[in-house]
């Protein structure tokens, strides 16, 4: 603390200025909170005249609250700079670095705190909707007037409830009560007034250095969803939407949702390498809260590249648009309200209402919006507007018979028929006696539920002669709607159960249910994203169609058949004495199992391999949409391939992006196919000098070794792992205890990444004399390509962002408004 | 002639419904007084089954003292012991279903991954089905209202190219068709 | 252009439905914990085990059927079983028509041996292996009591540590209850 040394005004000014500063000192709360309501402030100001100049058109009033946005982002950004200083120090005078603070934490641990409990990860929150704030300002410019007070309205209105929050309820500046303080001197001593040490954050925060950019980058994705969403809701309150304003809202989409792909992801592998339970997505309801968006995402991408074409799907794409927002909202609530089990949930106090009343707000404020403008969005580019209200008339009766019994048959044999094929294995209750088609087993289902589909798919198709581009866009949207709506109620069922029946209604909702919906549909969208890219807009031939996609499929059942003769299916027991085509004896076996109910037989890798087949199939049909025109250039203007090559890319960077993310996408879909598809796994109690066989290696218990590292003691087990006699090296696996939280060891696998799998060791226990010790060995065929998969998508999506210098900039600025630049 | 192709699919669906045959009556716990577990339903499998059986019935329930991990991905002491009951019933020959309900009638249908498909559960198995039924159904009038629709030329902007030279965009153009 | 209406009604309507619906569901959220466990063995028949107390003598649980037992499932490095030991003991002495039962829940025999004969024991403890007892009950932490009356139904289930005047309740319902 500063003393006063003499009492001139000067001087005590200085020494009020010096102490404020001093960040280490007990002003740093007062400091911290202060630059947290300046940044409420600046909000709240920078939202009202954003809509006041929406409403009156006043470019000054627009230039104004753009002004604020930007003080909320400096205020906002600031207080996650004072914060982090104060974690650094620590300076247990600020609550939240008592709650989490430690000497003994390592400094880049000391900066993951940040987001390590509630309030801080509510200033993180705060600090990222700053840097969007500044994005979109950006991504706008000046060339939206028209839009750009209304986004920034909206969004300002997100950051004030931010704010709220953070300077009320979560507030992590709070200066550390009195007693609090007592408690932590007597467990740690005291200096100054202030304790000495902390408890640290949750070891699993300081287990990894991918937790160090897992929870940032998901949040720049999660978090940044607000800033689409402003935009969308400008062009309701605009009264028009217009495609030039599409650029930007493309632009500003695309930024977080590379992040929020690319943060998924890297959940996935924190998750497969850190915690070592042998796979990366558990169907967590946190996980599903974080996938949620990513999927309406996608859906709306897509949908919006189409709603220039098809103004039917306008308000479709809105809503997209929105419910993603609205979901990331779902997915704070899911994750800090208490109400869900799951081992991401950090909740406190009413933090969860509060939570609850504003999606609440924002629902009702999303439907009244859309209900009242919508029909706004319907007069552009000179279109003829159809008639929404009533569908067009069909010619004669015999088409709406048609029409008619095509929906009822599907609906009434197709709903059932996926549902009870799905539910079969898991026991059907005895009162169900069901007709032949509903009591074959899952496999055949797959095979004529195609049939189903196709027969009338093809008849709408051939009728309308409408294959092309929309048509799949609009399948997509399908698929990834359903898949939202399944996870969702998946996640979301547990608690209507509850309600509905009390205690005895508690289930839980897993693996096993997520997966039987995500692998068809996650077909579906692989076949899609084959088919997509490669066919045109509007009409198309069917028998171009057909030349387009020979090769793909061609390749596609080569590369099935190949698998399967290599041993892609496998049976336990297995075959004894196989021969040459063992691998189709096996694909008999199979088939002739499922239709018979006297069969004791175990397969493994069926839906692998139909997935490997199909993955190869879009991968195919991606490359021959990119090869053509390079195919065209090279023999229509002599360039080297080469150069051929780099004038597609360059000239058509958001598609060539695009492809590149769809590439990834696939990689992405191999490998979590693969992996989970042929996962090897053994649990091992060895002692010293023991070998075990595992695959095609040899493991060998050899030494443990404790390791005191300050914060955490380490016991490091020692084993050796030879290949076919090559020795790899010595592999060593940990379990942690940390000093800050001594009843919670964790397990630090190691892995051996190869591109073709992953061979991880973790260590369940050992004995401190390393007498023995319980190992666990799992092999993940494929494993890295699903994380390479994720740098590509991202690295594709910024590719699409990037602004084409080909292009004249698309504004909607009016022509004889002043501006300096030219018009649309 | 298109309505000759859809009502022969109508008859092919329907001669496939009117097959018909029964699910086998399983074993019902519950009919018995107490839960103790009945003689087993089956022979014992042979033994390189049991491990893959074990490990496919693991996956299904659920580890009481982890957040949601499956018995079969949870290192916990108290997975391990119920992976090891779980090999043990299967050795005996009890079936999944029998395994299953051993558990959930322990420790209740929590216990269970997947949901039983009983009495309010239905929800959650059939909604998606249906929703998607409904989905394609809605799908299929909106391509029969685009037939109404005027045909829309493609902005330079969907192709990806903006070309200045003509032959090339001619080119790319008779490609796209 | 056709004549449209200005506001989307059956938007409006059904989108306010869907998200009341939603919110409601939410807010019903709050009233659970949802790690809480629920209490699935009560009202059904005790399973019958046969384990060996600590002396290796053969305990089987049909064998006391006609008396009230409680179960007891217990071990040492579970601070809230430690607390409640001293009520049990005692009250195994002040009923000894009931037959109490304590079963080692993932724990060795050695450590066992050494806190009870430091803290005492009035009644018999059992070595479950593999915690297949446990299982077959239901268990899923420590320590958890189970009363089971005389014709071998389970009548209440405790998943927290006793207390005296909570044991002498359960104990009178027991004896006092159907015979």
């Amino acid at each position: 603390m500063t003393t006063l040394v003499s009492c001139t005004p000067a001087s005590a000014l200085g020494s009020m200025i010096l102490s404020i500063l001093d960040f280490t000192g007990p002003a740093v709360p007062y400091l911290g909170r202060g630059l947290v309501l300046l940044a409420l402030f600046s909000a709240t100001f920078g939202a009202v005249i954003g809509f006041a100049a929406g409403i009156r058109k006043d470019h000054r009033l627009t230039r104004i609250a753009t002004l604020m946005g930007g003080l909320f982002a400096v205020f906002m950004l600031a207080a996650n700079a004072l914060m982090v200083v104060a974690l650094l120090h620590p300076n247990f005078a600020v609550s939240y670095v008592a709650e989490v603070g430690s000497i003994q934490t390592p400094v880049y641990f000391q900066i993951v705190s940040l987001w390590a409990s509630l309030s801080g990860s509510i200033l993180l929150w705060g600090g990222v909707l700053g840097l969007y704030v500044i994005a979109m300002i950006l991504a706008i410019g000046n060339k939206h007037p028209d839009y750009l007070p209304w986004s920034l309205g909206t969004l300002l209105v997100i950051c004030v409830f931010f704010a709220m929050l953070v300077s009320s309820v979560a507030d992590p500046f709070q200066p550390t009560p009195a007693d609090h303080i007592q408690e932590m001197c007597l467990m740690y001593g005291c200096a100054n007034g202030l304790p000495l040490d902390g408890p640290g954050p949750n070891p699993l925060l300081q287990n990894h250095w991918l937790m160090a950019f897992h929870p940032p980058t998901l949040y720049l994705g999660y978090v940044g969803m607000a800033a689409p969403f402003a935009m969308i809701c400008a062009a309701l309150f605009a009264g028009r939407l217009e495609s030039g304003w599409m650029t930007p809202l493309r632009r500003m989409f695309l930024l977080p949702w590379a992040f929020l792909t690319a943060g998924i992801i890297m959940g996935g592998w924190w998750s497969f390498a850190v915690l070592g339970w042998g796979g990366f997505w558990a169907w967590d309801p946190v996980e599903n809260a974080s996938f949620m968006p990513w999927l309406t995402g996608t859906a709306f991408l897509h949908s919006a590249m189409m709603m220039q074409r098809r103004e039917s799907m306008k308000t479709w794409t809105l809503i997209l648009g929105m419910v993603t927002f609205l979901l990331t909202l779902f997915g704070t609530f899911l994750t800090r309200s208490g109400v869900f089990n799951s081992v991401h949930a950090f909740a406190e106090g009413p933090v969860g209402p509060i939570f609850l009343g504003f999606i609440a707000v924002s629902l009702v404020f999303c439907v009244v919006l859309l209900s009242l403008r919508e029909h706004t969005l319907y007069s552009l580019n000179g279109l003829p507007t159809l008639s929404r209200r009533r569908l067009p008339a069909v010619q004669n009766v015999s088409q709406r018979t048609v029409i008619l019994g095509a929906v009822l048959v599907l609906v009434f044999t197709l709903g059932p028929a996926l549902a009870i094929s799905m539910t079969l294995i898991d026991s059907l209750p005895v009162a169900f006696a069901l007709p032949f088609p509903f009591t074959m087993p899952r496999t055949l289902a797959w095979l004529w539920l195609p049939l189903v589909l196709v027969i009338p798919a093809f008849f709408l198709a051939t009728k309308n002669r409408h294959l092309g581009r929309e048509l799949t866009i609009v399948l997509q949207n399908f698929a990834f709607t359903l898949f939202t709506f399944v996870v969702f109620i998946g996640t979301v069922y547990p608690i209507l159960s509850e309600a509905l029946r009390g205690d005895e209604g508690k289930v839980s909702v897993g693996e096993p249910y997520f997966d039987k919906f995500a692998f068809p549909i996650g077909m579906i969208l692989v076949v899609l994203m084959g088919i997509g890219p490669a066919l045109p807009w509007g009409r198309a031939s069917v028998s171009r169609a057909w030349t387009r996609f020979a090769v793909p499929l061609i390749g596609a059942g080569l590369t099935g058949v190949l698998w399967v003769f290599r041993g892609g299916i496998q049976q336990q027991p297995g075959i004894e004495d196989p021969g040459l085509w063992f691998g189709f004896q096996t694909l008999g076996n199979y088939l002739s199992c499922s239709v018979s109910t006297t069969c004791e037989l175990q397969f493994s890798g069926v839906y692998t391999t139909l997935a490997l087949s199909l993955c190869v199939f879009a991968l195919l049909a991606g490359f021959n949409e990119y090869l053509l025109p390079v195919w065209a250039r090279f023999r229509g203007k002599k360039e080297t391939p080469i150069v051929a090559a780099w004038q597609v890319a360059r000239k058509g960077r958001r598609r060539w992006g695009g492809h590149i993310a769809h590439m990834g996408m696939i990689m992405a879909v191999f490998s979590m196919a693969m992996a989970k598809g042929y996962r090897q796994e053994q649990y091992f109690t060895t002692g010293p000098g023991q070998d075990h066989e595992f695959a095609e290696y040899t493991i060998t218990f050899e030494d443990i070794e404790i390791l005191p590292e300050g914060f955490r003691e380490s016991r490091i087990g020692k084993f050796r792992v030879s290949k076919q006699g090559k020795d790899l090296g010595l592999f060593e696996p940990r379990i942690n205890t940390y000093k800050t939280r001594p009843g919670m060891p964790l397990p630090a696998p190691t892995s051996r990444v190869t591109p073709t799998h992953t061979l991880q060791l973790s260590l369940m226990s050992v004995e401190k004399d390393g007498s023995f010790a319980y190992l666990r060995v799992i092999r993940m065929p494929y494993m890295v390509w699903l994380w390479i998969a994720a740098a590509v998508m991202f690295f594709g999506t910024m590719i699409a962002i990037w602004p084409s210098a080909t292009r004249r900039p698309q504004s909607t600025r009016k022509p004889d408004e002043k501006n300096e630049g030219h018009a649309a | 002639m298109r309505a000759l192709w859809l009502w022969l699919w109508i008859a092919l669906a329907s001669f496939t419904m009117s097959q018909t045959s029964y699910a086998e009556p399983e074993a019902n716990l519950e009919d018995y007084p107490d839960i103790e577990l009945p003689a087993p339903a089956n022979a014992p499998p042979p033994d390189a089954a049991v491990e893959h059986i074990t490990e496919h019935i693991s996956r299904k329930i659920r580890c009481p003292v982890c957040q949601g991990a499956a018995i079969s991905d949870s290192p916990a002491p108290s997975a391990v012991n119920m992976r090891k009951h779980v090999r043990q019933l299967v050795t005996q020959g009890y079936t999944e279903t029998q395994i299953l309900d051993y558990f959930s009638l322990r420790f209740g249908d929590w216990v269970l991954l997947s949901p039983k498909p009983e009495g309010l559960n239905w929800i959650i198995w059939f909604f998606p089905p249906i929703l998607g039924g409904l989905g394609l159904a809605w799908l299929g009038l909106v391509t029969v209202r685009w037939r109404a629709e005027p045909d829309v030329t493609p902005l330079p902007s969907d192709t990806g190219s903006v070309s200045k030279d003509p032959y090339e965009a001619r080119l790319l153009e008779e490609l796209e068709r | 252009m056709s004549a449209r209406p200005r506001t989307n009604i059956p938007l409006l309507f059904s989108g306010m439905l869907m998200s009341g619906l939603i919110v409601s569901l939410l807010a019903v959220g709050f009233l659970f914990d949802p790690f809480a466990l629920p209490n699935e063995m009560v009202g059904k028949v005790a399973p019958n085990f046969e384990l060996k107390d600590l002396d290796g003598n053969e305990v089987s649980l049909k064998s006391l059927r006609g008396r009230p037992v409680v179960l007891n499932f217990w071990s040492t490095w579970c601070i809230p079983c430690k607390q409640e030991h001293p009520v049990l003991v005692e009250a195994a002495k002040l009923y000894p028509e009931v037959a109490f039962l304590g079963v080692v829940y993932m724990d060795e025999a050695e450590p066992i041996r050494h806190y009870l004969r430091r803290n005492g024991s009035s009644y018999p403890h059992l070595i479950d292996p593999d915690s297949a007892v446990a299982i077959n009950y239901g268990v899923t932490g420590v320590p958890e009591s189970y009363f089971i009356d005389r014709r071998g139904r389970i009548m209440f289930k405790a998943a927290y540590p006793v207390n005296s005047p909570f044991l002498a309740a359960q104990l009178e319902t027991l004896l006092g209850g159907a015979r």
